[in-house]
Parts: structure tokens; sequence; C-alpha cells
């Protein structure tokens, strides 16, 4: 094999691919990078057998067509220590030589062919959804997930997949994100009840991976496994296996409830005022609507308490509910500051449901006094 | 000398005097009318109804049916208890508290400033009615177990004294079950025996009671003759709990260790629960025959006072984050650090079956022991570190810690 290649576009690349090889593993081979060339494309693969990743490379010169398998820690620091535009990579039995203009590296050869098999994307039945979207499904629910949770699995981002609608749920069993919007199945796919919860490890990957953001991806879930393929990448991942808890019945919709519109910004800040004399131990912030203001309040022993007011469209009953402070955060975070939301409450012991206009519900399950 | 005060039916009375209409009325703490869940308390017109603490909420509701049921307010009752002690510390700093509505005091090196126990004792149940509208019972004597008893002798609104020279009289018409450590099944084996007070059982010698109940027998001897040398202690503001047990024989079978685990999780998590705290981290302690020391500790998602919850965790530790060696354990300990005293609870999405039936089972099980004494229940499991070990566990194993 021999090729020339643009230094930068394969860095970017690597850097990506790189996440997935793992840094310690019983099987020594996975700790390598594949570099597949072939005339018409170049392709790098990892895998750590849970999750693979086949990512394609621009900007490369093919002088001769091959395979090789290069260990990720060294090509990862000659990529990046490398000041050269174009680097040379070329192989034979005896190894690998990276060349740049005055420098020269020489890596141990392995062979290829032991290098477990990275799934490709094959399928005729799929989901298409826009990446933009997808992003936004990720983002906006990935920080809910629970990988110690013993009870259920809460591990990854459940997927559910109907004819037009694509919809990830994830929840530690206090909290819980909910994102929807319109996808497309072709082929009739994800319309059966198979259970697809995706790793948060491979949500963040497949998050990283896509940066074309008008394009779209297309989803693949089987029984045990999931592929997603981009213009450029193709992500595999073993599905987490057990039970996610049935969602639906814990999401509020409820007519008695109150709602109020609030916007992300000054909502935001409010909290974090509120939440400055919180401590680990005490993260309960009381938030009590009520008389055309919220007032969040804050109280720790031996630190001190806080009570920041919100002026709000809301003058019935007071309400007071007590959430923890960071839960309410996570939710802010991902949203723009101009962002308006509306904050759907009943009383001190049920749950709080953040919702958006464009399809994103978050429940919070308060503190409540023994 | 030592006074032990015991609110008189704490929380109800808490209730009543909030509540002035509810005096006269049976009124239950715990439990729903619906007849669900445990009675906490019960007031004193409740109790002429058979109702009493521990008892299902269902069984109250049908001896009492016109009862008033209300939910514990367990944040209020801590900040009444809190009142209570302070009245206590103006007299001695050695105040113990053992839940929430009893505490031992020792007065010894207060009786200078403040006059003899008797009288230390009338001004802390003048205090506590005037300041506070609450009753309590006190027992004032040379030790904390004859304290407790004398307490509990004329309640409501007692106060006895144990004069030190005269202890065998008080103690021995006294029934044999009034002794702690003295629940149902010592109880039968004291029938059997024909021992109905406790001057009879002081006539017993040693060894017969060694002989019929082991290493308990020395002790329920040594309260038999009024000898109790535990000190009152203060407690202090505690940054971890943890419990160790060190084995007078090596232990290399790891069913028995776990064994060990849950007695010595569940006293762990008990002084949890008196003390209303949640604890999120939780050690496991683990030294070999050959005093290689191994400490392993893990954080849970939510801080919890669940004996089987802490189990679960040092046995996960146990079977997975130990060394391959030698099993051969000379001392276990389990403890329990990054304590919570909030009131607040967070609340879960998903019904936690487990934990909510773990944590009444809980609630039941320190009510019982409250009341018969702390071997009057144990887990089964618990119970196997008892037996003897089996043969062919001995000589060196590797990955012994199963699962």
């Amino acid at each position: 094999m021999k090729i020339t290649c643009d230094r930068e576009q394969l860095l970017t690349a690597f850097m990506t691919a790189a996440t997935v090889a793992p840094s310690r593993s019983p099987k020594p081979i996975l700790r390598n990078i594949k570099l597949e060339v072939t005339t018409a494309m170049t392709t790098l693969m990892a895998t750590d057998m849970e999750v693979g990743i086949r990512i394609e490379v621009g900007g490369i010169e093919v002088e001769q067509a091959g395979t090789i398998l290069a260990p990720v820690s060294l090509l990862g620091s000659i990529l990046r220590e490398s000041n050269d535009d174009k680097l040379t990579i070329e192989s034979d039995e005896n190894g690998t030589v990276v060349r740049g203009e005055r420098s020269e590296f020489k890596l141990p050869a392995e062979n290829p062919d032991e290098f477990p098999a990275v799934a490709g994307f094959s399928d005729e039945a799929y989901h298409d959804v826009p990446v933009r979207l997808f992003k936004e499904l990720v983002r906006r629910t990935l920080f809910a997930t629970d990988a110690e949770s013993s009870r259920y699995a809460l591990g990854g981002v459940l997927l559910e997949m109907e004819e037009e609608k694509i919809t990830a749920v994830a929840t530690d069993g206090r909290r819980l994100a909910k994102m929807e919007g319109p996808a497309r199945s072709v082929g009739g796919h994800g319309l059966g009840d198979t259970m697809t919860i995706v790793p948060s490890r491979a949500m963040q990957l497949m998050e990283r991976a896509l940066t074309d953001t008008d394009a779209e991806i297309q989803i693949a879930a089987r029984a045990n496994d999931v592929v997603v393929r981009s213009p450029r990448a193709t992500i595999y991942a073993r599905l987490v296996e057990g039970r996610f808890p049935k969602w639906r019945e814990v999401f509020p919709s409820r007519q008695e409830s109150v709602q109020i519109e609030v916007t992300v910004g000054p909502f935001y800040s409010t909290l974090r005022q509120a939440a400055i004399v919180a401590s680990d131990e005490s993260r309960g912030v009381d938030f009590t609507f009520g008389d055309g203001t919220l007032v969040l309040a804050g109280s720790t022993a031996e630190v001190g308490q806080s009570r920041v007011e919100l002026p709000i469209a809301y003058d019935g009953d007071a309400i007071t509910v007590t959430m923890d402070h960071r839960f309410v955060a996570d939710f802010l975070k991902v949203l723009d500051n101009e962002k308006p939301i509306t904050i759907d409450i009943l009383d001190g012991e049920s749950a709080a449901l953040f919702t958006t206009d464009d399809g994103y519900g978050y429940v919070v399950m308060p503190l409540a006094r023994e | 000398m030592i006074l032990h005060v015991d609110m008189d039916a704490f929380y109800a009375s808490v209730e009543e005097r909030d509540r002035p209409e509810l005096v006269g009325s049976p009124v239950v703490v715990g439990g729903t009318p619906e007849g669900r869940g445990v009675v906490a308390a019960a007031n004193y017109v409740a109790r002429e109804f058979g109702v009493h603490s521990a008892m299902p909420a269902a069984q109250a509701k049908r001896l009492c049916p016109h009862a008033v049921f209300l939910r514990p307010r367990m944040e209020h009752y801590a900040e009444v208890a809190a009142q209570i002690r302070s009245v206590f510390e103006r007299y001695t700093p050695l105040v113990e508290p053992l839940s929430l509505d009893e505490a031992f005091l020792d007065v010894t090196g207060s009786e200078s400033l403040h006059g003899p126990a008797l009288s230390i004792a009338r001004d802390i149940k003048r205090e506590v009615r005037d300041g506070l509208s609450l009753v309590a019972s006190v027992g004032v004597a040379p030790n904390q177990f004859l304290a407790k008893i004398a307490s509990d002798l004329e309640k409501p609104d007692g106060l006895v004294v144990v004069d030190p020279t005269q202890i065998q009289e008080f103690l021995d018409p006294l029934p044999v079950r009034t002794l702690w450590g003295v629940g149902r099944v010592t109880g039968e084996k004291f029938d059997d025996l024909g021992v109905r007070t406790i001057g009879q059982l002081r006539q017993l010698p040693v060894k017969t009671l060694q002989h019929h109940l082991g290493n308990n027998g020395t002790h329920l001897w040594e309260l038999a003759h009024g000898i109790d040398d535990r000190v009152v202690t203060p407690e202090q503001e505690a940054k971890s709990i943890s419990h160790e047990k060190t084995f007078t024989d090596d232990i290399k079978d790891v069913a028995v260790l776990r064994a060990w685990l849950l007695e010595l999780s569940e006293q762990v998590a008990c002084r949890m629960r008196r003390q209303s705290i949640n604890a999120k981290t939780v050690h496991l302690k683990v030294r070999f025959d050959d005093f290689q020391t191994i400490t392993r500790a893990h954080t849970l998602s939510e801080p919890t006072d669940v004996t089987q919850e802490v189990w679960q965790a040092v046995v996960r530790m146990l079977t997975q984050k130990m060394p391959s060696r030698t099993l051969c354990v000379r001392l276990l300990g389990v403890g329990v650090s990054n304590l919570h005293h909030g009131t607040k609870t967070q609340m879960d999405l998903f019904e936690d079956e487990s934990h909510d039936r773990n944590s009444r089972l809980d609630e039941i099980a320190d009510n019982i022991k409250d009341k018969f004494g702390s071997s009057s229940l144990q887990r089964g499991l618990g119970m196997l570190h008892n037996i003897e070990p089996k043969s062919g566990t001995d000589g060196p194993n590797r990955d012994q810690y199963g699962e």
C-alpha cells in the first residue's frame, strides 16, 4: 500500500475513530486502527467489539491500494506532532513507514486480517433522520442516562421509531428527557416493537461523527444492534441489554395542572443564583409559583440561604415544588437563552414537566419531605 | 447517677399539643386510615383499645375504627426533640439520645451544681411540661440498664428512683422479660426453666445460664445482678458510621462472610435510621489472616438507610473488587460516609418496589427490636454465621468469593 494524505483531514477522521479504540483491552489488536485503501476510497476503522466505526477520509492520493493496521497511540502522535501538510504512508510485510518532508517513522507490521470485521451498512429497511434533528436527539437526552442503574437498562438512549417520527428517551429514574421529531420509515423499518437502547458512548460518538448538518442519516435497528450511516461515517453499536421502563406511563399528561411560560436565559440565571448556597448534601431548591412571581429559595445549614425572584404570568394559588437544581440546570443547559419553555406543575409531590415548542419534554421528580 | 428520660407517646403527644381538639380522642400517628403502613405511635386513649406502635395500621383500624390517623411529621418531631435536648443540656453535657424520644443523661458531675439526681429529674420533667407542654417519664438509677427499666415502670408521667443500695430489691420482683435481650425465644426458655422473675434468674448459677443461652447467658446474669458498665457517650456529629467484627477463628467460607456482612450492614443502617441519616458512600474493610487489609468504597446513586441496599453494595465489593488470594478473613468491617442529614428525599419516577418494601421492612424490624430487644428479630441469612463451618472449606483456595 502507498498513499499520500492530507494530514489535517486524516487527523480529523482519525481522532473520531480513535475514541472507539480501547486504551486497554484483553485483545491487544483492538488498540490498532485499520486503514483500508481502495482506488475508490480510503476508510479508517476501529472497534472495541461493542461499538465500531468506519469513517471515510478525504484528500488521499492513492498510489497503491492495500490495508494496514497501525497502533492508535503511535499513529495519533505522529499525525498530531508532524508539521507537514502532506504525509506519505507506505507499507510492506516488514512494516509501515510514515514519511514527512524531513521526518520518517517506522511502525511494526500487524496482520490486518486478524482485525475483527467492522460492520458496514447493508440494510434495506431503515429510518431517514435529518442530521440536525439527530444531533438534538442526542444532545437533549444523553445527559439523563444512568449507567449505574441495576433495575433497568438506563445506560443508553431509547430510540422509538414510527412511520414518520423518531423519539429518543433517556432517564436515570429521577428525571427523564424525551425528544422527538419527524423522520421517515423506509422499507417498513422500526414498526415492530423491538426495544432499541443505544449505549450512551455510541450515541456520543454518532453525534460527534456527524458533521454535515444539512444531510440525512439512515438508522437501521435490529434485535441486538444498530447501524447508523451518514455520508462519511458508518457506526455500529451493540444495543444495551435489558428492559427500559415504561416511560409513557410516567410522562405527565394532565389537564388540571398549571402551565407557566418562561424564557430559558432569565430562568437559568435565577436558578444559578438560588443554587449558590446549595451543596452536594442539600441539592433541593424550592420553586414557589404564585402572585406573579416565581421565587427560588435554597438553604444549606452552615452555608446560607438564598431567595431569588423572577416575574411570571401566574396569579393562582401558590404552588411549591422542591427540585434538585442540577436536574433543572441540565435541561436549561442544552437550550438557547432566547428559547421559550413551558413549566407544567401540579403540586409538591408530582413530577414537574418542562416542554419546548419543538418536541422536547423533560420530567423532573421533586424532592419530598419524608 | 444516670437518668433515662422517655417521652410519653411522643409523636402522638406532639400532635395533641399542636391540635388541642384531638385531646381525648384516640390518635394514631403513622399509617393511613385506609389501613396501609405501620403505627409509629399511639396516644394513651388509642392504647386503651389495644393499639400500639409497630402494629400494622390495618389492625389498628380494626381495633379502633374511630381513631384519628395522622401522617408522621418527622421533621417537626425532630425539632421538638432538639428543644427537649437543649433542656437536658442545661443540666449535663453527657446526653446520649437513643432516638427522638428517649435519652440517657449522666448527671453524676452535675449534682453538686444542680442538686441530687432526683431533683434534677423533677426539674427536667417540670421544664419539659411547662416549657414544651409535653410529658416525660424518668428513671433515676446508678446505671443505664436500671434507669431504663425505672423510667418504664410508672408510665405515663412516671418518676422512679433506684436506690444504689437496694438494686436487688428493685430488680428481683420484676418479670424476667423486663431484661434487655429477653424476647420471645429466650422468654420461652425461661418458662421451661420455671424462671419467671429476675430474682429467680439471679439465683441460677451462671454456668447454667451459659449452658442454655451461650454468651447471652452471661450477659443476662450480669443484668440480673444489676451490673451494666456502659458509659453515657454524647453523640457527636458523625462523619461516618461503621461497625467491625474481628473473628476468633479466621473465616474461609464466603457464605459466612456474606452473613456477617448482613449483620454489620444491619447495625450500620439501623444507626443511620435512628439518627435520621442517609449515606451515599458504602465502605468495606477486609483484613486477612496475614494482616493484609483492604478497603473498598462504592458510591450509590442516591443516599440510603436501607439495610438491604448497604448489604448489596458491600457484597458486590466483596465478590468483585477483592484481590485474587487465599480467602482467610480475620476482620470484616462495614461503614458508610458521605452522610446526608436532609429530611427531603428524591422521589423516583418509577416505583421502586424493592426499595419501598425493604425500607418498610427496616421500619417494622426496628420497631420490633425497640420493643423486644435487638436479638428478638434477625434476618435468616444473617444467622448463618452462627452455624458451624462446612467441612472441606479448609485449606488454601483461590477466588472463593463466589459469584
